[in-house]
């Protein structure tokens, strides 16, 4: 298969960044890259429907809905 | 290599599986594809037949997917993969992919995995559509690479769709995968997934 060329980028995080990266990446059972590819696919697709003027809510449990100033 | 059987020539031909759906695999879709597909749909139209069903019995019931204006639009867009498929100098097949959907299976509940969004083949490849189709298996070298890019994204393989009608029987038999029943919130289309054992069994019985 015809494959795009990646890219290498070196990430400068402090040990709480780290620490979280650590984390998410053991409670996914995804690989640290992996956990930062998926952050980026969301953060770009929060940020492109929010440009539309959408707007993102979370709901609780009783169904009460806090609108999400992501960006 | 990637290769598809012509069933016309009865040989095995080299194929090409490009990561991005290019502008020219647009034009022929826009040029070769729609006119046939249009056709048959105007026919059922102009017979008061043009229902899911009908078009389904006429392989036709993706026709109306505006692919030009998707791949317009989703350009650029990290959640969206595009694979575009070529052989014998055309292009047999498209797949759009999702990669922020999370499964609904409940061994694999919010579980990340590639969500096959629309996949089609070229119109001279669909039975009934045409009386001598030329291209087989268009359809099961696309959702493979699903479960393909899935392991590559570290999703294990997992996989998600709904399935036209006619195409319900290639995920349940041949690509085994689960299925969820009907999705209110999509047509009542039949959803299914793929689990990691069932993409592992699948990509080992086909030496991948």
């Amino acid at each position: 298969m015809n494959t795009a060329a990646k890219k290498t980028l070196t990430l400068v995080l402090s040990d709480v960044e780290m620490e979280v990266l650590d984390s998410l990446s053991s409670e996914k059972s995804l690989s640290k890259t992996a956990v930062l590819r998926q952050a980026l696919r969301l953060y770009q697709t929060v940020d492109i429907r929010q440009h539309r003027g959408e707007k993102l809510f979370f709901e609780s449990e009783s169904k009460e809905k806090a609108e999400l100033m992501l960006l | 290599m990637l290769a598809l059987f012509n069933r016309h020539t009865q040989q095995m031909e080299t194929a090409d599986l490009l990561d991005r759906i290019e502008a020219e695999d647009v034009s022929s879709f826009e040029q070769r594809w729609l006119p046939p597909m249009q056709a048959k749909r105007e026919e059922l139209r102009q017979a008061g037949k043009l229902t899911l069903e009908e078009a389904t019995r006429w392989n036709v019931a993706d026709a109306h997917w505006e692919w030009p204006a998707k791949v317009r639009n989703r350009a650029g867009q990290l959640q969206w993969a595009s694979y575009a498929l070529r052989c014998g100098g055309d292009t047999q097949g498209l797949l759009f992919l999702n990669m922020v959907y999370k499964c609904r299976h409940p061994e694999q509940l919010k579980k990340h995995m590639v969500y096959v969004d629309l996949v089609s083949t070229a119109p001279w490849n669909r039975p009934r559509l045409v009386p001598n189709p030329m291209y087989g298996g268009i359809g099961t070298v696309l959702v493979t690479e699903a479960i393909i890019r899935s392991l590559d994204e570290g999703f294990e393989g997992r996989v998600g769709l709904h399935s036209l009608p006619g195409a319900e029987s290639l995920y349940r038999q041949k690509f085994k995968m689960d299925c969820l029943g009907p999705d209110s919130a999509y047509g009542n289309l039949l959803y299914f997934e793929m689990t990691p054992q069932q993409a592992a069994a699948l990509l080992s019985s086909t030496g991948l």
